[in-house]
């Protein structure tokens, strides 16, 4: 029975059938349940073929995958997953080290659903980590994607594309990436994104985090943050002027500490200092108090204030 | 016209040196025996010397009483020569200060448009130094990132295997897991930076397969079916990914 065949015997105006109201109660019921049914089995079969692409996936065929999920977008336009097959789709050009076709595919699905606002992040930083790939490459062309990132109303893609940024070969965009690693010391919490951002600045600027060069905001939003600083300088043989000259937040201090040579840190110890928790060593330490351990021709002077 | 006036003209030029030879031998014979021309010439020399002198028109018994005692001091210090001053400084100062301001005009409408500025050079010898020790932290850091990561990416899936029914149609509850998963893939972003060191080389494969886990639980619903969630665990169990997880994990620390 087709639509045209229920609307005749609902408005009582068929041709030929001497319509009963109660017919029309039986029937119509009947063919709203036929419709439900047609929709959730194509619903399974829209969720099927997904599900096939994403067990594809986790077998790492991604040509396949990818196969499967454009076949979701074009035999299912209307289905809830199509948003998801465009971003896998897309996700697998990038696994197969398509590296433009992903860039364009992520685009598309920008492009298509603005709305989609987990996903969308997903995609814009994925868009970035290819074209500092492409830039690593020698393609420049992607250089603006990357400047476009760092100004992102969305936090996690600009901050993103500050870190990933941060290890090209390019000064210009490492410049412009330091207000964002600055922004992220100053106002995230979560460790390691804190430690990254921190890293890239100090790989830019050794003294970058010295207090003089923190933002005066920084002092009053992390009112219980040590404003200390690690001081750790080098010198091999006799020389006057050191190898190695940094100066670290306090918080920085055991990663120095393990990242010393081997030899050194066993000089630590002879000194009797706890090197896998340096920070008890450094509240013995007190301020200003200058800490030297000699390791063959290398001597290390250690202090903080 | 007697022998003197016949010189008479010359001895302007001749005071003053300009006369070509020949004449200037005639004038010397004639002076030599003309005691009014060689006068007339000592008298040209002296007007000559007075006038080589720089100070010949300025006024020295100026009438400074009849100015105000002010206007009367400014007078005379304008009028007291330094001689290391070159009598034209006021206008060279201008020319200075003219010069300066073009310079400073340029040097900032080139500070407006070079290229974003770069951190400053590190000082002497310690530049490569830091760089090699920056190197060595940002490897130990890797290795503790990495280990980090691996330990939650533990957690995570050990809940999601173990992920209650406590949707309707029997469905599995995920969708704390889900937050998670989204919160991990955004560190395992960052992280990707990290695994590049050689140092945790051997993560990368492990990690990128939880990323392939963790994006299909990031885009799942908050009730994900038994055979979505047997999917997840079936992809666990094949890849060892908890045995692997408790290897590297011990390889790392």
């Amino acid at each position: 029975m087709n639509s045209a065949s229920v609307i005749h015997l609902f408005s009582g105006r068929h041709p030929t059938l001497a319509v009963r109201p109660m017919v029309a109660t039986l029937v119509l019921p009947l063919v709203l349940l036929s419709c439900l049914q047609t929709r959730a089995e194509e619903a399974a079969r829209d969720q099927d073929l997904f599900n096939q692409g994403k067990v594809l996936m986790f077998d790492k065929k991604w040509e396949e995958a990818r196969a499967v999920f454009q076949r979701v977008i074009r035999e299912f336009p209307k289905s809830t997953l199509v948003p998801q097959a465009h971003y896998f789709a897309a996700r697998s050009f990038q696994q197969q080290g398509k590296e433009e076709e992903a860039v364009r595919a992520y685009d598309e699905f920008v492009s298509r659903y603005p709305g989609e606002s987990y996903l969308l992040a997903e995609a814009r930083n994925s868009v970035v980590d290819l074209a500092a790939s492409l830039m690593e490459k020698g393609n420049s062309s992607y250089r603006d994607r990357i400047v476009a990132a760092l100004g992102d109303p969305t936090r996690e893609v600009r901050y993103f594309a500050a870190i990933r940024s941060s290890s090209l070969n390019d000064r210009g965009l490492t410049s412009m990436g330091i207000p964002v690693l600055r922004q992220i010391v100053s106002k995230e919490k979560e460790r390691d994104l804190v430690d990254r951002a921190k890293i890239a600045l100090l790989r830019l600027d050794p003294n970058a985090l010295s207090p003089q060069r923190e933002s005066p905001e920084r002092g009053k939003s992390e009112g219980q943050v040590d404003s200390r600083m690690f001081h750790i300088r080098v010198y091999s043989g006799n020389a006057t002027e050191p190898t190695v000259e940094i100066n670290l937040p306090v918080s920085f201090a055991q990663l120095a500490i393990m990242a010393l040579d081997e030899s050194k840190k066993e000089e630590l110890r002879r000194k009797g200092f706890n090197v896998d928790d340096f920070w008890e060593s450094i509240k013995r330490l007190g301020p200003t108090k200058i800490m030297e351990i000699r390791d063959g021709k290398d001597l290390v002077k250690i202090w903080i204030e | 016209m007697n022998n003197c006036e016949s010189f008479r003209d010359l001895l302007v030029l001749y005071a003053e040196g300009e006369l070509p030879p020949e004449d200037k031998r005639r004038v010397d014979d004639h002076i030599r025996v003309c005691s009014l021309c060689r006068a007339e010439v000592a008298k040209i020399d002296t007007v000559t010397s007075w006038l080589k002198d720089p100070d010949l028109f300025m006024t020295h018994d100026y009438a400074w009483h009849s100015l105000p005692r002010t206007l009367a001091d400014r007078a005379r210090g304008l009028h007291t020569r330094n001689p290391w001053v070159p009598s034209n400084l006021p206008s060279l100062l201008w020319g200075a200060c003219v010069a300066a301001s073009l310079l400073l005009g340029i040097g900032l409408i080139w500070m407006l448009n070079r290229p974003a500025s770069a951190p400053p050079p590190l000082a002497h010898q310690a530049g490569s130094g830091n760089a090699a020790f920056l190197r060595q932290i940002e490897s130990v850091h890797a290795r503790e990132a990495t280990a980090r990561y691996l330990t939650e990416c533990e957690v995570l899936l050990l809940n999601v295997v173990g992920a209650e029914k406590n949707c309707e149609g029997e469905k599995h509850d995920v969708s704390a897991e889900v937050t998670r998963a989204r919160e991990l893939l955004q560190r395992k972003r960052i992280l990707d930076v990290e695994l590049r060191a050689p140092e945790v080389a051997r993560a990368k494969d492990l990690c990128d397969q939880l990323e392939t886990f963790l994006v299909n639980l990031s885009v799942s619903e908050r009730c994900e079916s038994s055979e979505g969630l047997h999917t997840m665990e079936r992809f666990i169990e094949r890849e060892q990914l908890l045995l692997r997880i408790d290897l590297l994990q011990a390889e790392l620390s």
